[in-house]
């Protein structure tokens, strides 16, 4: 296992939703997916953070996009989920479904 | 359309605090034109400060908290006994004026000694040769300014400490050297661990700068006069002023260097920040 990036709760979230929001995914968009999702409010900084994280084990790239004037003329930063990425999500998925369906009291219940 | 303009203040601690994010000052611009409040603003900025910059200052901490220490630790082949014999240099005189930049670690020889100064001499240097070579030939020095301080600091610091060594192995007290064993051994361990110790702060202060958690060379200058406040400089200038060996002329005299010295470094440090550190877009 020596070399493999070891992912937090928040951002194996961040990965599935850059997966789900597909080409347009930057910093908004994200945090908007998530606090639908979790029902709380998402700071953008704890978001940006996040994704530097994941830059820097190689599972997410990013590019910019043009600068505009309702941003005060800066640019979005759009992310994308790298092949690593990919390889990563597969593998939480994998053992979490295997721990969940060792625990009886849990197995055949919805999350 | 007009365009709804978020906290100021709020704004401005974002990006001097901020860890720098483009993309992260625009997103908090889009989503407060889209009817957020200046209490969700402030909240979110707070947070980015915080949330960018925690490991940094927790690791600024670290840094200080070991040259702290360093400070504690005397260059090899002194005798640190036989210094102590000695009386300390007055705060009214040039060594004890150079103690005094040194916060104390000149006259007590710490791998400190020479602090951050020849950093200080070379960025003074470096910016004036810039500012020539951009006068006389209209463009832009080769060498980056940068590189060039850094090895006219780390020369400036070998020669310093040859020169203290040569120094320290002429003084003795009671019939007893500062040197345990005089010689070219203890002139080149002596200029090795002096100027590993100024290159050490120099690293340090490059990466404070760096990371934008503030002006490093200009924190370690009023560091080590931070220091002199609780170590040995200052207490002995007042012990002097009180037994009437330092007269309110002389005192005057020296808070004015003082002040003038601390806005001299500001300056210096301000360019040196500018000039090394900051990108230049390509000509």
């Amino acid at each position: 296992m020596a070399g493999r990036a070891t992912l937090s709760n928040f951002e194996l979230m961040v990965l599935l939703v850059l997966m789900r929001l597909g080409d347009g995914a930057y910093g908004i968009p994200i945090s908007e997916a998530l606090e639908a999702e979790t029902g709380r409010e998402v700071a953008l900084g704890s978001v940006y953070n996040a994704l530097e994280r994941l830059q820097k084990k190689h599972l997410v790239s990013s590019s910019l996009g043009d600068p505009t004037a309702e941003r005060g003329g800066r640019a979005k930063r759009y992310f994308k989920v790298t092949a690593a990425g990919m390889r990563e999500i597969r593998d939480a998925r994998r053992v979490l479904t295997s721990l969940w369906t060792k625990i009886p009291a849990l197995a055949g219940r919805k999350a | 359309m007009t365009m709804s303009t978020p906290p100021p203040l709020a704004t401005w601690l974002l990006r001097h605090l901020g860890k720098p994010n483009e993309a992260l000052a625009g997103d908090l611009l889009e989503k407060y034109e889209a009817k957020r409040s200046d209490a969700w603003y402030w909240r979110q900025v707070l947070f980015a400060i915080a949330a960018g910059r925690s490991v940094d200052a927790l690791v600024m901490v670290g840094a200080l908290a070991l040259l702290s220490l360093g400070r504690l630790v005397p260059a090899p082949g002194i005798n640190a006994g036989q210094l102590a014999l000695i009386g300390r240099p007055s705060a009214n005189d040039s060594f004890g004026w150079y103690d005094l930049m040194s916060g104390g670690n000149l006259s007590s020889v710490t791998i400190f000694a020479l602090g951050i100064a020849p950093y200080v001499t070379a960025a003074v240097i470096g910016l004036a040769a810039a500012f020539l070579w951009t006068r006389v030939f209209a463009q832009r020095p080769v060498i980056s300014l940068r590189a060039c301080t850094w090895t006219l600091a780390l020369v400036l610091a070998a020669l310093q400490s040859l020169g203290m060594a040569l120094f320290l192995e002429r003084q003795s007290a009671r019939g007893l050297t500062f040197v345990i064993d005089p010689g070219w051994t203890f002139r080149l361990v002596l200029m090795a661990s002096l100027t590993a110790g100024t290159g050490c702060l120099m690293l340090f202060s490059d990466w404070i700068t760096e990371r934008r958690l503030g002006n490093g060379l200009y924190l370690f200058f009023l560091s080590s006069i931070g220091m002199a406040v609780f170590q040995s400089p200052i207490p002995r200038f007042f012990a002097e002023l009180r037994a009437g060996w330092v007269s309110s002329t002389q005192l005057a005299w020296i808070i004015l260097r003082l002040l003038g010295t601390c806005a001299f470094v500001a300056v210096v440090s301000h360019f040196y920040a500018r000039n090394a550190f900051e990108q230049k877009p390509a000509a």
